[in-house]
């Protein structure tokens, strides 16, 4: 099987050995016009293909890296190898099979836990992204993948696995390294790279070798001061101008290629590299060095700790975890261009034995499962799950899969071709694309987004970003029937960079067609929430709160008819803001209607009041902000409110609209003045203005806030958080904690939108906390027949419940989490 | 007299860089077999010792206790008088591996540091059988856990694998075999020691190597392969000729030099300091192939800049750096250990030792630590700091090329002179010269 030498230079290392650059083996990355040159002289006259223990002098040494954009249909493989064998049984769990639970009683992943694909086999309680993938149709599971006689040893497996090819003879070069080979020289240089210290023997070729690039960051040649670049210059000067000719000549000559490898990928590098696990790590990396271009069409990572002989259930589940957050960072962070040209591809040198041994791990084994992942993949199951009992005479599973049919297919399906002679002979083609790399109208790739870091406030005077009738913030057009509009966050506005949410007032006009507005965190699936529900004449607010995307986007979906969108910014959240939430229990700062607060009397047109809020309705005298909900109710004509901080020049933006006649409620973020005041400005007719103050923020009080993706969870109409049916004046009472990424404990308040669906006449609900007093307050307020959202800061009560009241004959109720803010 | 030059490159290899006071000493004597000798009297060290406060484990500072292991072992590569003991107890981490991060045990980690160190040039059946009692090692390939109703392959199969025969010197049946040997041979989580655990042993024949059935025990298995069974015996006896020659001298050495070190080894009942000395006093190891003929590991090539310039492990803060350049004494990457020459040679790794290059040369400059080389020629700056790395002379193309960047950076309107002092001493440490040898 292997070459006996190879065995006295164990391999693992051996395997992964040696240098990305250097060895006799021919020109690695070499431009075209040295690789002419060196031909031309004859460098290669006396030059042995080497073997793999073949380390003494060192080969040949490219001139320069010479970076080329990949082209639009060209295929890209992250190729993420998982060392030590991973026990397939428990990542692809057959938990339909008896045996499964027979066999390994001790660590067994229970039914209840598996993300079943179907009523045999399913993923890893770790797995959701890539149980998410699945769903999608871009991820295919090649089950029982091994091979014929396999070997027990993790270096001789391997090797077998590394080189890809069918025959017998020594091991000198790997699957990946020959697809390098059959390269274009021009393009060569850096069509593959390990992402690592070194250089395993799947990305060696006969004649070619893959570029190592560390993931930790700290390369060498990236600094780039006038006085670092002359020493470079010294440094390069060192280096031979052709073949090296020894060992010394080949440091040198390394020395030079980390300059002009450092030069290329320095991008990648450049922004601050994400925490968390050694694939999350690497996968970010992964997709970052793919945005830049620079012609990487293989790109291997890996990462090992799966040799669990032991207590594997304290090992397999936290890497596992490492996995499926790493291919999220990836797709959160690879350019969407990219999306449809990169396949992902996971692989280990063997499974493990069925059986569990009595230290809780498992031994040495054949068959496991391989992800392909991409969307462009054929999704589905492949191969099939091996025989649990009927195992081969070392009392393994025998595999179903050749894994070079994997290895063919990807080269076949997604690189070009090529794939029976790299893997030296026929195979099953798997069929694993349902589409060529570029092609047109991919899936997207969901990502999903865990909760936000617990922020605090930063609160500004409202400013009108987003007008779709006047094209403020790039778009003059209203959004039409399903449309989808993705709007840059991040870096824009005053925004940081580093922002977790946004909060805005948005105001939707002019639909066409009863339908309803969903925002959410940019490049993630659209959930099933709503944020407004606009109807043809009205002109509909509410205060949305949105986590951003891995981009720094929010996006807006209409669903039906088109419709304007005025977005005006009224704050975000930063971990950097020290301003955070106090909630407080809903009270009364003014009513027009009764003079509480001091004003008596409707807001004539253009009218503004001046409200001192210090001490008033229980706000803190350390107040910065508030969360209002304020009402206009008995509006002689149709108009808007503005609300802002005192002092300050009203900003032209809106905090509520109101037709003639109706009674309307909006939640206000706004900002107090030094001395906590607030201004309201009426802009025609006269209305009767009621605001109750929900929560302050305050600094260094203790609620940061968490944004999330939005999750229902509430539908009185299904029965999602309560028993299906109307509601009448018996509060619902909502448990909010362990709920849509609401954790258990540690949450004060929670962010929710409430709708009110179709009430049989004119009403208010209150939301208040559980086990509390319902309060003097309303949140919304709907006429029948009428479908109205507002938001609400609903602070919880001690059982982690908060009650929803209804005024007034039946409803049905609706709620969405936005985010929570902790205790 | 022995050969200057030879004396030079011995010393190099063995003890890590060739000072000038050794070099004059050892070419003081006869003949260079008397170097050989004067450099494996280990008892000149008396015996040295892991500091007592890194024999225990306080798992309230196992991080600390690491770097510190790790500082007082690269620190004591520089201080020894005899550091061949050292560099031998390096190779030996390396052949019968156990990682920190794995075993994660202060105590351990060092105790079966000092047996290596201790039996350097011993013989290497006892060594075999001590390490594999070691709590290291149980812990590391799962011995530990080894018992008859769930036998564990994990150390019976790189026993066979790497520490003794190699790929193709035995069967899968041989491992399942030796597993089963092994059996009982456990760890008592409490004491935290090695403990044999009767009942848990698998007391029923074992075929192990085609021979009749018996009750095989787990050192019954590592006295058949190194000492009952010729043949088996004389496979390992190259196996551990052969690295250790490419550990000193060069990679893949002829088949009759290994052949000839196993019959010297063999002949000396696997005693390890008659194999060494075989090693360093054979006339290939002064060829040409052997001088120039391995790169200096990280830890050789950081130890060499130590010694040069005074700095400890600690000051250079080089366990930082350690896993950037490939090497972290303690924790190597898997079970095979370190490989040599160009598996160092990865741009990664080139770029780790930059780094490490530009630390020690900030370091060393100091409280105005060089600055006097301002007030010298081009030239004489670059033969002075050739010097203070014992590289004087350098081959005239590296010479004229540091030259020139020197100059370049002296003379930019946008350079300085401090500066240039600087990358002076960062570009010397990252000369061909310095880092294969």
């Amino acid at each position: 099987m292997l070459d006996p030498d190879i065995s006295a230079d164990d391999a693992y290392r051996l395997l992964s050995r040696p240098a990305d650059d250097a060895d006799q083996r021919g020109p690695h990355g070499w431009t075209r016009r040295t690789f002419l040159q060196a031909a031309g002289a004859g460098a290669f006259a006396g030059a042995t293909i080497g073997t793999i223990a073949d380390d003494f002098f060192g080969g040949s040494v490219p001139d320069a890296w010479a970076g080329t954009p990949v082209g639009p249909t060209d295929g890209i493989v992250v190729v993420i190898t998982l060392y030590g064998g991973l026990d397939g049984l428990n990542a692809f769990v057959p938990y339909g099979d008896s045996n499964y639970y027979a066999k390994r009683a001790n660590i067994a992943i229970p039914p209840a836990q598996v993300l079943a694909v179907n009523s045999s086999v399913g993923f890893a309680p770790q797995l959701t992204y890539l149980k998410s993938l699945y769903d999608a149709g871009q991820v295919a599971a090649i089950q029982g993948i091994g091979y014929a006689n396999p070997d027990l040893s993790h270096f001789t497996s391997m090797a077998i696995w590394m080189n890809g090819a069918y025959g017998g003879g020594p091991i000198s070069n790997g699957w990946v390294g020959r697809w390098l080979d059959g390269q274009p020289p021009a393009t060569a240089d850096l069509a593959a790279a390990s992402l690592d210290s070194t250089v395993p023997l799947h990305m060696q070729g006969a004649i070619r070798r893959a570029a190592g690039i560390p993931p930790n960051g700290g390369m060498f040649g990236i600094d780039n001061t006038p006085s670092d670049l002359r020493m470079y210059a010294g440094l390069r000067a060192l280096a031979p101008a052709g073949v090296p000719a020894n060992l010394r000549e080949n440091f040198s000559s390394t020395m030079r290629r980390q300059l002009d490898l450092a030069n290329e990928v320095a991008p990648a590098f450049r922004a601050t590299l994400p925490g968390g696990g050694d694939l999350t790590r690497k996968l970010t990396i992964a997709a970052r060095l793919l945005n830049t271009n620079i012609g990487l069409r293989m790109l291997d990572i890996s990462r090992s700790g799966f040799d669990n002989h032991d207590n594997q259930n304290a090992a397999l589940p936290g890497i596992l975890g490492d996995l499926n957050s790493g291919l999220q960072a990836f797709y959160a962070t690879l350019n969407p261009a990219f999306h449809n040209r990169v396949t992902i591809v996971t692989l280990s040198e063997f499974g493990r034995t069925v059986k569990s041994n009595d230290s809780g791990g498992t031994d040495h084994g054949t068959a496991g499962t391989s992800f392909v992942i991409g969307t462009n993949v054929r999704g589905g199951l492949y191969g099939a799950m091996p025989s649990l009992t009927a195992l081969d005479r070392n009392g393994r599973m025998i595999s179903t899969v050749d894994f070079r049919s994997m290895y063919g297919s990807l080269l076949d399906g997604w690189m070009g071709g090529g794939g029976s002679t790299i893997v030296n002979g026929g195979f099953e083609n798997l069929n694993l694309f349902a589409a060529p790399p570029g092609s047109p109208g991919p899936r997207p790739t969901p990502i999903v987004l865990g909760p936000s870091a617990a922020s605090g406030f930063v609160s500004i005077s409202p400013q009108r970003i987003f007008d779709t009738r006047d094209g403020t913030g790039g778009r003059n057009t209203p959004l039409g029937a399903g449309e989808t509009w993705a709007f840059a966050q991040a870096g824009q506005f005053g925004i940081p960079a580093d922002a977790s949410a946004v909060a805005w007032n948005l105001t939707a006009v002019g639909a066409t067609a009863s339908t309803y507005v969903t925002i959410w965190p940019g490049g993630t699936e659209r959930p099933a929430a709503s944020n407004l529900n606009p109807v043809p004449g009205a002109v509909v607010p509410n205060l949305v709160q949105a986590q951003l995307g891995p981009a720094g986007t929010v996006s807006m979906y209409n669903n039906s008819g088109t419709v304007h969108l005025i977005a005006d910014l009224v704050g975000y959240y930063t971990t950097a803001s020290n301003m955070r939430m106090q909630p407080l229990t809903p009270s009364r700062l003014i009513d027009t209607r009764d003079g509480t607060g001091g004003f008596s009397g409707k807001l004539g047109p253009g009218q503004t009041i001046d409200v001192k809020a210090f001490g008033a309705a229980g706000v803190p005298g350390n107040a910065k902000a508030l969360a209002l909900n304020v009402l206009a109710t008995e509006p002689t004509q149709d108009s808007y409110l503005t609300v802002w901080p005192s002092n300050g020049t009203r900003p032209l933006a809106s905090s509520l609209n109101m037709a003639t006649g109706q009674t309307v409620a909006n939640m206000v973020f706004t900002r107090l003045s030094a001395d906590g005041r607030l201004s309201i400005y009426n802009f025609g007719g006269a209305t009767h203005v009621v605001a109750d103050v929900l929560g302050a923020f305050v600094d260094n009080a203790a609620g940061r806030m968490v944004a999330l993706s939005p999750g229902r969870v509430l539908d009185s109409r299904d029965g999602t958080g309560v028993t299906a049916g109307r509601v009448a004046q018996a509060p619902v009472s909502l448990k909010l904690t362990g709920v849509a990424g609401v954790p258990t404990s540690g949450v004060s308040a929670v962010l929710l939108n409430v709708t009110v669906v179709n009430p049989t006449t004119q009403t208010y609900v209150t939301v208040y906390p559980g086990g509390g007093q319902r309060p003097l307050a309303s949140n919304l307020n709907a006429a029948r027949g009428q479908v109205v959202p507002n938001s609400v800061v609903a602070r919880l009560g001690p059982d982690g419940t908060v009650l929803i009241y209804n005024n007034s004959g039946t409803v049905d109720l609706v709620a969405d989490v936005m985010g929570y803010f902790t205790t | 007299m022995a050969d200057i030059a030879a004396v030079t490159h011995l010393l190099r290899r063995t003890e890590f860089i060739a000072r000038p006071a050794r070099v004059a000493e050892l070419a003081a004597l006869a003949t260079i077999d008397d170097a050989v000798a004067n450099v494996l009297d280990f008892a000149v060290n008396a015996n040295p010792q892991v500091p007592a406060d890194l024999q225990v484990h306080d798992s309230a500072n196992s991080y600390t206790q690491r770097v510190n292991a790790y500082n007082w072992w690269v620190d004591s590569m520089v201080s020894r008088p005899r550091p061949f003991q050292e560099k031998l107890t390096l190779f030996w981490h390396g052949h019968f591996v156990s990682e920190w991060d794995s075993v994660n045990r202060t105590d351990h980690m060092t105790h079966q540091n000092q047996l290596y160190r201790t039996n350097a040039i011993g013989n290497f059946l006892s060594l075999t059988q001590w390490m594999a009692v070691e709590p290291a090692m149980l812990l590391y390939l799962s011995n530990a856990v080894n018992v008859k109703t769930a036998p564990n392959e994990n150390f019976a199969r790189e026993l066979l694998e790497l520490f003794t025969l190699g790929v193709g010197n035995y069967t899968e049946d041989d491992v399942k075999a030796a597993a089963r040997a092994w059996t009982g041979h456990n760890y008592n989580t409490t004491t935290k020691a090695y403990e044999i655990r009767l009942t848990k042993h698998d007391n029923e024949p074992k075929t192990f190597f085609d021979t009749l059935p018996r009750n095989w025990d787990g050192p019954d298995i590592i006295n058949e392969i190194l000492r009952d069974n010729a043949g088996k015996r004389l496979i390992a006896a190259r196996l551990i000729a052969k690295k250790l020659w490419e550990f000193l001298a060069y990679p893949k050495p002829a088949t009759d030099i290994v052949a000839a070190l196993g019959d010297v080894f063999i002949a000396n009942n696997l005693e390890i300091r008659p194999l060494v000395q075989a090693i360093l006093v054979h006339p290939q190891f002064y060829a040409p192939e052997a001088i120039n003929g391995l790169v200096r590991t990280p830890t050789e090539w950081a130890v060499a800049l130590m010694a040069y310039s005074g700095l400890t492990s600690a000051g250079i803060g080089l366990y930082n750096y350690a896993e950037r350049m490939g090497q972290t004494v303690f924790d190597p990457p898997n079970v095979s250990g370190w490989k040599s020459n160009t598996y160092w040679l990865t741009t990664s790794a080139v770029s780790g030792r930059a780094a490490v290059a530009k630390r020690v040369a900030s370091l060393m400059r100091a409280n105005g630590g060089y600055d006097f080389l301002s007030g010298l020629s081009t030239t004489a700056a670059v033969t002075s700091v050739a010097t203070a790395f014992g590289l004087d002379p350098l081959p005239a193309a590296t010479a004229s090329a540091l030259a020139d960047a020197y100059s370049a950076e002296r003379g930019a309107s946008n350079g300085s002179v401090s500066k240039a002092n600087t990358n002076l001493l960062t570009m010397m440490m990252l000369t061909a010269e310095m880092n294969v040898c």
